[in-house]
C-alpha cells in the first residue's frame, strides 16, 4: 500500500470520528451533558443504516435479521438508510433524555453509560434482530459497484469528477483564506487561475468565498469530466489536482510556522528528527527485546530533553506546543516522502526512486492495481492508475462532514447556542431569565445523538461489517478524548482533535508492524495506555484543549 | 393603585429550621418596596418562594391575582416535547404490537393495536406522574414566572462565569427568534437582525452600569461589585413588570449606587415595580415608597419609611439604638 | 422409597443472587467509600477487579505470565529468582500500604492510634511484611497464596491513583465531571495496562478443587443439591449430590411444624431481646447486628439439635437449590470481610475518623482529623476489597477476560447509588442488585443470561426515575 493510501484511510477515520465527536461536543462541550453512552447512538445508527441496505435475510445462509430492505427501490439505498438512522438516533436520544436529563451529572453519566450497554447487549443477544452475536455483513458501501471506473463512460466520468469537485473546492476555499496573509508566493495569481478567472470579484456576486470555491470546484469537475470522456486523461487530471492539493498544504504549513525564527525552527526539526531516531531500533534491531528497550529508552530521553528544555528555557516554553507540532509535521514529511524511497535508493534504482516519489506525489490516484489505465512515463516506466473507491468515499465523507459542520455551527453560533452554553455554566441563571433548560437540553441531546447516529452510518459504510463490539464503551472514551484535545465546546477544535488522535493511531499502527504478530495485541493495548496517559495530561494541563473555548461574543449580528 | 403581588401566610421549613413563618404582605404596582430585616430573617427565602425557585410549605402567592402555581403550568415547549415523546412511544408500541398481532389475524391485529395504543397512553400518564414525583414537588418552573414578568436577582451573584459580560446580558431578552433551533437554520436573516438589536441594547445597558470597558471580559473575572451590577443589568434587560432585587448595591461604590437609585426611580415612574432587599438603611429609606420589616420569618411591620424609622419594635429588632 | 424429583426454582435464583450480591458488595464497598469520602465516582473501580484477578496469576500460574516466565520452571513452578521476586513484591507491597498511610511517620507507627516506640512499630511492620512474603512464596502456586498476593499488590497500587491523579485534580478544584472523566482515563490505563502485559487471550486459574474434608474428599466446585420440602406434617431439607451418575443423599433434616414454630418463636424472642440489649450502644455490635446474630445462632442451634427425620414422599411444595461449597465460601468470605470492615469503622480511631470525614469533611479537618490519611485508607480498602472480589470472580467464572471488572462496574454503581453512597447502604444495595439480576433472569421468560447486567441497571434506572437524588439510606 502506498503511503498516500494510508493517508486516505486515515482521513476517512478522521471524518467518521469528527462527526461522532461533534455530536458529543454538542452534548458535553456546549451543554454540559456528560454522555458516557454516546457510543450507543453510534451503534444504533450503524446497524440501522446497514439493515436498510442489506438484502432480506436468509436462514439457509445463517443470516437472520429483522429487516433487510436492500431490494426495495429507494428505501433500500444508503441515502435513505442514513436519513432514517439519523432521525431514529435523534429521536432515541430525545426519548432517553426525557427521564434522565434532570439527574445529577454523575448519575447522568452512569445512567447513559448503562443505556448504551443495554443497546449493546440487545444487539448481541437478540438473534432475530441483527445476526445476534455474529457479524452483520453482506452489504457494500454506496456506489462501490461503479469502481474501478471506466473513464470513457459517463458514469465513470461523473464519479471521478465528484472527487475532483470536493478536492478542488476544499483546496480553493483554503487558498482564498491563505491569500489574505502575507506571502512571497503569487497566491493571488494562482487563485485567479484555479477559480477559472472568477477570482476575488466573484465573491461579491456569489455571496462568499465559499460559494466561489464551490463554483470553482464545479467548473473543475465539469472540465475533468469532459477530459475523461474525450480523451481518458486520468493521469493528467489526477496529477493536476494532486499538485494543487500539495500547493495548498505546503502554503498552509509555511504560513502556520512563518512566525518562527531560525532557532525555533531548528528545535522543531530537531524534535521531529529525534522522534525518528528514537524509533530507529524498531526496524534495525534483530531482537525484539533490544528494539523495545532501545526505543523506550530513546523516547524517554527525548521526552526528558523536551521537558528539561521547556522548564529551563523561557523561549522554548513560549513555543512548547508549536515545536511539537512542527516536529510532527517534519516527522510526517519524512515518513511520507523519504522513507518509502529508502529501499529503491539502497538498491540504486533511479527509476524505482522516481516511481515511488511520483506515486506518492500524485496522491489523488491509486497506482499499480490490476485494473486501471496503463501509461508509460519516461524514466519511471510503466504505471497503471485508477481512481479507487476509497478516494471516492473520502470525497463523500468530507462532503458530509463539511455539511454537518456548517449546519452545526449555524445552530451554535446563535442565541440558541448561547442558551446551551449558559446551561453548561449555571442552570439557575437560565431559569431566572425565563428560559426552560429542560427544553434546550433535550434538543441538545437530539442533535448530538443524531450526529452520533450519522457517524455510525458512516462507520457502517467504512467497515463493511458490524459486530456488537461497534458499541464498545471505549469509543465514547475516544470521542471524549478528541473533544478535550481540541477544545471543549469548540467545533473546530474537535476536528483538530480527530486529526491528532487518528494521526497518533496511524503512526502507532505502523510501528506495531515491526513487532511479531504474537505481540501485536500487547502493543496495541500499550498504545491505549499511552492514550490514557496523554488524556490525563491534557485534562490536567490544558482542560480547555489546544484551541481553547471558542469566544462567541463576536458572533452573528455584529456589524 | 393595584396590588400586583399578594403574599399570604407564606411558610418554609428546612428540617428543624423555620425560615419563613406565615409572612403576609402585598406589593403595589409601580412602587418600590423595601424588604428589610436582620440576617437570617427569611428575606432571601421569601424571594426564592415568590420567584418560584422553591416550593412553599404553606401559604399562597398571587401575581396579578393569579396563583403562582397556576402560572407555573408546563410551558408549550414542554408540553410539545412530552406529547411528542408519548405519541412516538405509543406509536412504536402500537406498531410493534400490531405487526406481531397481525400474525393472529385481522381481529387479533386490531386488538393488539388497541392494546398497544392503550399502553402508550398509559405510559404517557405514568411519565407525567414520574416526572412530577421526580421534581419533588408539583410545580417549580421559575422560568414561567420570568416570562410572565416576575424576575429576581440573587444575593450571592450567579453570573455565567465562562461567558463574556456582553453575552451575559444578551442572554436575557425574552422571545429571541434565534433561541428557536429551527430559526437558526431557516430564519438566519431575522435572527441576525434581532441579534444586532439585542447587542445594541446590551451595550447601552453596559454603558449605564459603567461596565462598557469590560464588555468582552469573562464574567468570572469581574469584581464583586461589578457582578452585582451585571446581575442588575441582566434582569433589566428582560424588561419585566416586577423585579425582586436581593441586595443589589452591596459592594457597589457610592456614586454608582446613587446613579442606580436614580435609574430605579426612573423605571418606577415608567411603571416598573420593585421589591428590594437591602441592608444599607440610607439607600433603602430614600428609595422606598413602602418598607416591610421581617423578623424570624414573619412580617414585623409594614409602612412608610418615616414611620418605620420611628417604630419601637423595629428599632429593637433591627435598627438598633443610635 | 422413591425419591421425588425436585426442580430448581425461585429459591435457587435467590441463592444465586446472594452469591452474585456478595461479589458485587465486595467491589461496591470500595467504590462507595471512594465515592463518599473521596468524592470520586470512580469509573476505574471495575478495572481494579481485573487488575487483582490478573495479578493473582503471577502466583497461581507464574509460567504463563509473559516476561515473568523466565523466572519460572514450568507453568506452575518457580525457581529461586521467581521466589525472590514474589517475596520482594509482597514485602514491598505490605510496607507500601503502610507507607500510603502517611509516609515514614506511618511506618513508625503514626497511624496506630496508640503511642508506640517507633522501633517497635517498624519492627512489627517489617515482620508483617516478611510473614506475608513467606506465606506467598511457600504457598505458591496455591489459590490462597495467589489471593493474598493479589490483595497486597493491588492494595498498595490503588492508592497511587489518589496520590498521582485525583489529589492533583482536586487541588485544582476540578469539577465532578472532570474527576469522572479523569477516572475514565485511569480505567483505560489500568485495563489496557493489564492487556499490555497479558495479551488478549482468555486465562483461568488452576486450582486444586478437592480438599480433604471430614475424612473424605470434597470437591468445592461440585454442586450439592439442597432440596426443600414443605409437607403436611412439617418441613424437611435433604442435601444430596451426584456421584457416578447417581444422586446420593448426604444428609437429611426434618422438622415437624411444632418444632419449626418453636424455633422461629425462640429466634424472634432472642432477636428482640438482643436488639433491646444492644440498641443505643455505640459499640461494634449494634442493635440490628445483635438481633441478626441472635436469630442466626438460634436457627443453627435449633436446626441441628432437632434435625433427625426422613424426607416425605409427597410434598405440597418442593424446590431445589444448587450450591457448591465454593459459592457458600464466597458468601462467607464476603460476610467475614464485611465484619472486619465493620469492626474497623466502629472500633478503631481510623474508622471513626473515616466516619467523621464522611459526614462532613471540613468539620473533620477543623477537628484535627488527618483527612489525607483517611483518604488514603479509603483507597487502600478499595484496592484490598476490589482485588478480593476480582480474584473470587475470576475463580467463580473460571476464566479471566480483560472486561471482567468493567462488566461488574454497572452493577456496583447500581448498588452504591441504591444504597445512597455510603458503605452500609452500598452493601444492602449490592445484595438487592445481585438478587434482582438473578431473580430477574429466572423470572422473566426468554431473557438470556447476557441481560444480567441490564437487569441490574434497569433497577437503578427505575429507582432514579422515582427519586432522582438517589435513595439516601442508612441513617
Ligand atoms: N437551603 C437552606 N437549608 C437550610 N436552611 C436554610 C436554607 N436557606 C435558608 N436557610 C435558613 O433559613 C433562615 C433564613 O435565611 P435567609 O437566607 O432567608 O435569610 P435573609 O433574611 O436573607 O438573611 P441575610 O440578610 O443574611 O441575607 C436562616 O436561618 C437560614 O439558615
Ligand atoms: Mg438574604
Amino acid at each position: 500500500m502506498a503511503v498516500s493510501d494510508v493517508v486516505v484511510s486515515f482521513a476517512l477515520l478522521v471524518a467518521i470520528y469528527g462527526v461522532l465527536s461533534l455530536g458529543l461536543n454538542v452534548k458535553f462541550g456546549h451543554t454540559g451533558l456528560l454522555d458516557f453512552g454516546h457510543v450507543g447512538f453510534f451503534l444504533v445508527g450503524a446497524y440501522t443504516s446497514a439493515l436498510f441496505v442489506l438484502p432480506p435475510d436468509d436462514p439457509a445462509d445463517f443470516t437472520n435479521y429483522v429487516i433487510g430492505f436492500g431490494e426495495i427501490p429507494l428505501v433500500g439505498t444508503w441515502a435513505f438508510g442514513i436519513i432514517v438512522a439519523t432521525i431514529l438516533t435523534g429521536v432515541i436520544g430525545g426519548l432517553v433524555a426525557l427521564p434522565t436529563i434532570r439527574l445529577r451529572e454523575d448519575y447522568l453519566a452512569i445512567t447513559l453509560l448503562g443505556i448504551s450497554v443495554i443497546f449493546q447487549r440487545v444487539v448481541q443477544s437478540e438473534s432475530w434482530l441483527a445476526n445476534g452475536p455474529d457479524a452483520l455483513r453482506g452489504y457494500s458501501p454506496p456506489f462501490q459497484g461503479l469502481f474501478p471506473i471506466e473513464p470513457g463512460t459517463l458514469v465513470g466520468a461523473v464519479a471521478f469528477s465528484v472527487v475532483v469537485f470536493v478536492v478542488w473546492a476544499v483546496a480553493t476555499a483554503a487558498l482564498s483564506l491563505q491569500r489574505e496573509n502575507d506571502s512571497r508566493l503569487p497566491l493571488d495569481r494562482i487563485y485567479a487561475v484555479t477559480t477559472f478567472g472568477l477570482g476575488t470579484r466573484a465573491a461579491g456576486v456569489l455571496g462568499s468565498r465559499f460559494a466561489v470555491a464551490g463554483v470553482a470546484g464545479l467548473i473543475a469537475a465539469v472540465i475533468s469530466a469532459a477530459l475523461l470522456l474525450a480523451a481518458s486523461l486520468v493521469l493528467l487530471v489526477g496529477a493536476l489536482v494532486s499538485v494543487y492539493g500539495w500547493l495548498v498544504v505546503l502554503v498552509a504549513i509555511g504560513q502556520h510556522y512563518a512566525d518562527l525564527d531560525r532557532r525555533e525552527l531548528a528545535l522543531g526539526v530537531g524534535f521531529g528528527t529525534g522522534l525518528l531516531v528514537a524509533l530507529l531500533p524498531l526496524p534495525i534491531a534483530d531482537r525484539i527485546s533490544v528494539s523495545i528497550v532501545g526505543t523506550l529508552a530513546l523516547l524517554g530521553a527525548l521526552v526528558y530533553a523536551y521537558y528539561h528544555a521547556i522548564t529551563s528555557y523561557e523561549w522554548v516554553a513560549d513555543v512548547k506546543l508549536t515545536v511539537v507540532g512542527l516536529g510532527a509535521v517534519w516527522f510526517v514529511g519524512i515518513w511520507y516522502v523519504l522513507l518509502p524511497i529508502l529501499g529503491p535508493l539502497g538498491s540504486g534504482s533511479l527509476s524505482g526512486v522516481l516511481g515511488t516519489l511520483f506515486r506518492n506525489v500524485v496522491w489523488f490516484l491509486q497506482f499499480g492495481s490490476s485494473a486501471g489505465i496503463g501509461y508509460s512515463i519516461a524514466v519511471i516506466g510503466d504505471v497503471t492508475v485508477q481512481l479507487d473507491y476509497s478516494r471516492f468515499q473520502l470525497a463523500l465523507f468530507l462532503l458530509s462532514l463539511g455539511a454537518l459542520y456548517t449546519v452545526l455551527e449555524a445552530a451554535v453560533q446563535s442565541p440558541f447556542g448561547r442558551v446551551l452554553r449558559a446551561i453548561r455554566n449555571d442552570e439557575a441563571v437560565v431559569k431566572s431569565l425565563g428560559k426552560d433548560p429542560f427544553v434546550y437540553k433535550v434538543q441538545s441531546m437530539v442533535i448530538g445523538s443524531a450526529l452520533g447516529g450519522f457517524a455510525g452510518a458512516m462507520w457502517a459504510m467504512y467497515s463493511q461489517g458490524l459486530t456488537f463490539r461497534t458499541g464498545a464503551p471505549e469509543t465514547t472514551f475516544i470521542a471524549l478524548l478528541i473533544v478535550f484535545v481540541g477544545g471543549v465546546g469548540n467545533n473546530k477544535g474537535v476536528l483538530l482533535g480527530a486529526v491528532l488522535y487518528w494521526g497518533f493511531q496511524q503512526a502507532t499502527t505502523q510501528l506495531a508492524g515491526f513487532f511479531p504478530p504474537a505481540l501485536r495485541v500487547n502493543v496495541l493495548a500499550f498504545r491505549l495506555v499511552v492514550v490514557g496517559v496523554l488524556f490525563l495530561i491534557v485534562l490536567y494541563y490544558m482542560p480547555d484543549g489546544l484551541l481553547g473555548r471558542e469566544e462567541y461574543s463576536s458572533g452573528v449580528g455584529d456589524s | 393603585m393595584t396590588t400586583v403581588l399578594e403574599v399570604e401566610g407564606l411558610e418554609k421549613h428546612y428540617g428543624g429550621i423555620t425560615a419563613v413563618d406565615g409572612a403576609t404582605f402585598g406589593i403595589e404596582e409601580g412602587s418600590i418596596t423595601g424588604l428589610i430585616g436582620p440576617n437570617g430573617a427569611g428575606k432571601t427565602t421569601t424571594f426564592n418562594l415568590i420567584s418560584g425557585f422553591e416550593e412553599p410549605d404553606g401559604g399562597t402567592v398571587r401575581f396579578r391575582g393569579e396563583d403562582l402555581q397556576d402560572l407555573m403550568e408546563p410551558s408549550r415547549d414542554e408540553r410539545v416535547i412530552w406529547g411528542g415523546a408519548s405519541a412516538i412511544t405509543a406509536g412504536t408500541i402500537g406498531g410493534i404490537a400490531g405487526v406481531a398481532g397481525l400474525g393472529l389475524g385481522t381481529v387479533g391485529g386490531l386488538g393488539t393495536l388497541a392494546v398497544g395504543a392503550g399502553l402508550g397512553a398509559g405510559f404517557y400518564a405514568g411519565q407525567e406522574r414520574v416526572r412530577q414525583a421526580r421534581e419533588g414537588h408539583t410545580n417549580s418552573r421559575p422560568y414561567m414566572l420570568a416570562r410572565e414578568g416576575l424576575v429576581r436577582t440573587f444575593q450571592i451573584t450567579r453570573e455565567l462565569t465562562e461567558m463574556t459580560v456582553l453575552e451575559n446580558l444578551m442572554l436575557a431578552p425574552q422571545g429571541q427568534a434565534g433561541e428557536n433551533l429551527a430559526n437558526t437554520w431557516l430564519r438566519r436573516d431575522l435572527m441576525e437582525r434581532e441579534e444586532a438589536e439585542v447587542r445594541e441594547q446590551a451595550r447601552e445597558m453596559l454603558e449605564l452600569l459603567e461596565l462598557d470597558h469590560v464588555s468582552d471580559e469573562r464574567a468570572g473575572n469581574l469584581s464583586g461589585g461589578q457582578r452585582k451590577l451585571l446581575e442588575l443589568g441582566r434582569v433589566l434587560m428582560i424588561e419585566p413588570e416586577v423585579i425582586l432585587l436581593d441586595e443589589p448595591v452591596a459592594g457597589v461604590n457610592p456614586s454608582l449606587t446613587r446613579k442606580l437609585m436614580d435609574r430605579i426611580e426612573t423605571l418606577r415612574d415608567e411603571g416598573y415595580t420593585f421589591c428590594i432587599v437591602e441592608h444599607d438603611m440610607e439607600v433603602i429609606m430614600n428609595l422606598s415608597d413602602t418598607i416591610i420589616v421581617m423578623s424570624e420569618g414573619d412580617v414585623l411591620v409594614e409602612g412608610e419609611p418615616e414611620a418605620i424609622q420611628e417604630d419601637e419594635a423595629v428599632i429593637d429588632a433591627y435598627l438598633g439604638v443610635d | 422409597m422413591a425419591y421425588m424429583a425436585v426442580e430448581t426454582g425461585l429459591l435457587n435464583a435467590i441463592s444465586n443472587g446472594i452469591v452474585t450480591g456478595s461479589i458485587v458488595a465486595l467491589g461496591a464497598i470500595g467504590l462507595a467509600l471512594v465515592y463518599d469520602i473521596g468524592d470520586v465516582p470512580n469509573f476505574a473501580h471495575g478495572d481494579l477487579l481485573t487488575l487483582g484477578a490478573y495479578t493473582a496469576l503471577l502466583v497461581n500460574k507464574p509460567g504463563t505470565v509473559p516476561g515473568f516466565g523466565a523466572l519460572a520452571t514450568d507453568t506452575r513452578g518457580i525457581g529461586i529468582g521467581g521466589m525472590a521476586f514474589l517475596f520482594a513484591v509482597s514485602f514491598v507491597g505490605v510496607l507500601g500500604i503502610v507507607y500510603h498511610l502517611g509516609g515514614r511517620r506511618a511506618l513508625k507507627g503514626g497511624w496506630w492510634g496508640i503511642d508506640a516506640p517507633p522501633s517497635v512499630a517498624v519492627a512489627v511492620h517489617v515482620l508483617a511484611a516478611a510473614v506475608v512474603g513467606v506465606l506467598v512464596v511457600t504457598g505458591t502456586p496455591s489459590f490462597l497464596a495467589a489471593l493474598l498476593f493479589a490483595v497486597v499488590v493491588v492494595g498498595a497500587l490503588v492508592p497511587l491513583m489518589e496520590s498521582l491523579v485525583f489529589r492533583k485534580f482536586r487541588a485544582k478544584d476540578a469539577s465532578v465531571a472532570m474527576l469522572l472523566i479523569a477516572s475514565l482515563a485511569v480505567a483505560f490505563i489500568v485495563r489496557f495496562g493489564v492487556q499490555t502485559i497479558f495479551g488478549g487471550e482468555i486465562r483461568s486459574y488452576q486450582v486444586d478443587t478437592t480438599i480433604p474434608f471430614a475424612g473424605g474428599q470434597l470437591d468445592i466446585t461440585f454442586a450439592k443439591f439442597f432440596d426443600f420440602f414443605v409437607a403436611g406434617n412439617g418441613f424437611s431439607l435433604a442435601i444430596r449430590e451426584t456421584r457416578g451418575g447417581n444422586e446420593i443423599p448426604l444428609a437429611t433434616f426434618s422438622y415437624s411444624w411444632i418444632e419449626v414454630v418453636a424455633v422461629v418463636a425462640i429466634a424472634a424472642i432472642l432477636g428482640v431481646a438482643a436488639y433491646r440489649w444492644r440498641t443505643d450502644t455505640a459499640g461494634v455490635i449494634g442493635g440490628r447486628l445483635a438481633a441478626a446474630l441472635a436469630v442466626v445462632a438460634t436457627v443453627v442451634v435449633g436446626g441441628t439439635a432437632l434435625a433427625p427425620g426422613a424426607v416425605p414422599e409427597t410434598a405440597w411444595y418442593a424446590t431445589r437449590v444448587r450450591a457448591s461449597p465454593l459459592r457458600i465460601g464466597i458468601i462467607l468470605t464476603a460476610l467475614v470481610m464485611m465484619g472486619l470492615l465493620h469492626y474497623l469503622l466502629r472500633a478503631t480511631t481510623l474508622g471513626k475518623a473515616m466516619r467523621a470525614t464522611s459526614d462532613n469533611r471540613d468539620l473533620a479537618m477543623v477537628r484535627g482529623i488527618n483527612t489525607r490519611r483517611v483518604m488514603m485508607t479509603v483507597w487502600i480498602i478499595a484496592g484490598l476489597f476490589g482485588a478480593l472480589a476480582g480474584v473470587l470472580l475470576g475463580f467463580l467464572f473460571s476464566n479471566l477476560s480483560i472486561n471482567l471488572g468493567f462488566n461488574l462496574l454497572l452493577p456496583m454503581f447500581a448498588g452504591v447509588i441504591l444504597g445512597g453512597i455510603n458503605v452500609y447502604g452500598a452493601i444492602l444495595g449490592s445484595y438487592a442488585v445481585g438478587l434482582a439480576m438473578e431473580v430477574g433472569i429466572f423470572a422473566i421468560p426468554g431473557l438470556s443470561a447476557t441481560y444480567r447486567i441490564p437487569v441490574a441497571f434497569v433497577v437503578l434506572l427505575v429507582v432514579l426515575l422515582v427519586k432522582p437524588e438517589g435513595i439516601v439510606g442508612g441513617n
